[in-house]
């Protein structure tokens, strides 16, 4: 079922979102591109809430001393222990298959953000 | 949220600026702060990518002070939140320790944040309990020992790990001190432990990693400087150092002394005793071991005695208690580990 969040405006503005759908938390973010993207609002390590962390870019490098921000790709990271989540997809970057959060599909109709739970 | 009650030995408390010790210190070195603009160097070359540092991104005092530094807040997402019975504080004060030269001033700072940290903290919630800072310099540190262990709140005192080795008898003045008071010792990494052979290393990712040595140093130190033949009733605890090395060098250090004891005869006993009835370690920070992995290290340490329950908080490694240990190692071992270990270390009824 579609849930409303909140107004694709205000998104556009704070960037994430903390919400409770269904006793669900879940954080809904809108990257640097415009896409809105809705995640399980707790870390699976050790339980904060991710919507409390940072959006960055993936940082990417393939010699030393090279930093390439990847500005297809932007994590969730954790407020206390900094594990990154594709927030596209709610993998971590350090082991995307074993170590994920839950996605939510999101749409975006007449400049609302609805999240489907 | 929590319903084991539990001791927390390690949370640092901090101070908004420096401006709050000011009304703590003598007029000679108040207007060093005041007038002079002295600032502690900054040993540490590093910052970490991520909003609020080194600090966990929720802790920022709504005022926009330093994280650690408000008692409410402290006492909201932590004493209260995970049913705290005791708190030691560790403060983030270790510059006045490990500072070279100018020790009078180094003394002033390091009495200066002891009533500070008296007043705005021990004295609001019998539940804190304190670590004692003192200067490096022996002299001036057991005049220090003696000036604050008579508050009953202060249970321990704290020699902050830098470059250099705490075991060496120019130091055991301070361990006599804190022996004579029936206090115990921590030690807790300083901003500037450096690797043996690799000063900072080039990132924090390495530096970080490397912690532990700096760990070994101490320990090998205190036991092969026969501190605890010394003192053999004296404790000192390793904090946020990690605990999978030490059965590795318990261990090792058993095997060299049984080839080498007769260059330190006065070390009396195996060292691995001294670790088991002498030297105690953190859990923080916790390296995501599961339950068999865990109960291997305690299998191979001989002991449940050795490890402590510490959070770090406000830092951004913090270890919440109830998501640190593994739900399935005994109840009896978790017990101990978040609680009666550090009970018996820091001699509370």
């Amino acid at each position: 079922m579609k849930h409303f969040v909140c107004r694709l405006e205000e998104l556009d503005k704070i960037r994430k979102k903390a919400v409770i759908i269904d006793q669900r938390p879940i954080v809904v973010v809108r990257s640097d591109h415009g896409d809105v993207h809705a995640l399980r609002d707790v870390c699976p390590h050790k339980g904060p809430c991710l919507s409390d962390g940072m959006l960055d870019k993936n940082c990417q490098g393939s010699a030393t001393g090279e930093y390439l921000f990847d500005r297809a790709t932007e994590v969730l990271r954790c407020p206390w222990h900094s594990w990154e989540f594709d927030i596209r997809t709610g993998k971590s970057l350090f082991a995307p298959e074993k170590v994920r959060v839950k996605t939510y599909p999101v749409s975006v109709e007449n400049g609302g953000v609805f999240v489907e739970v | 949220m929590s319903t084991q009650p539990l001791i927390d030995v390690d949370i640092h408390h901090e101070i908004r600026s420096l401006r709050d010790l000011v009304p703590y210190l003598p007029d000679q070195w108040k207007r060093y702060l005041t007038d002079y603009g002295w600032v502690p160097e900054r040993a540490i070359p590093f910052n970490q990518i991520r909003k609020e540092t080194k600090y966990r991104m929720d802790t920022r005092p709504a005022d926009g002070s330093t994280p650690g530094s408000s008692y409410e807040l402290l006492k909201e997402q932590l004493l209260d939140k995970y049913d705290t019975r005791y708190g030691v504080l560790t403060g983030w004060f270790y510059e006045a320790t490990v500072c070279k030269g100018w020790y009078e001033f180094a003394a002033a700072r390091a009495s200066a944040y002891n009533d500070y940290t008296v007043e705005h903290w021990l004295d609001r919630d019998k539940r804190l309990l304190g670590s004692i800072t003192i200067p490096r310099e022996p002299e001036a540190a057991v005049r220090e020992i003696d000036r604050m262990a008579a508050h009953p709140q202060m249970k321990q005192v704290m020699l902050p790990i830098s470059d250099f080795a705490w075991g060496d008898p120019y130091y055991h003045p301070i361990f006599a001190a804190a022996h004579r008071h029936g206090l115990p010792i921590a030690m807790h990494l300083s901003a500037i432990i450096t690797a043996q052979g690799g000063d900072f290393l080039r990132y924090y990712v390495a530096w970080r990693s490397l912690h532990p040595q700096a760990y070994m140093t101490q320990t090998i130190s205190l036991i092969t400087n026969g501190v605890f033949d010394k003192f053999p009733g004296l404790q000192v605890s390793l904090v946020e150092g990690g605990f999978e090395w030490v059965p590795f060098m318990m261990h090792r250090m058993d095997s060299a002394y049984k080839a080498l004891r007769q260059e330190t005869p006065w070390v009396k006993r195996m060292p691995s005793d001294y670790f088991r009835d002498n030297l105690r370690f953190t859990t923080q920070p916790w390296d995501d071991l599961n339950a068999e992995q865990f109960m291997s290290v305690i299998g191979l340490m001989e002991s449940e005695d050795m490890i402590l329950y510490a959070s770090d908080y406000p830092h951004w490694d913090f270890d919440a208690p109830n998501r640190t240990l593994p739900a399935k190692i005994p109840a009896p071992l978790r017990q101990k580990i978040m609680y009666q270990n550090a009970r018996d270390f820091l001699k509370l009824s």
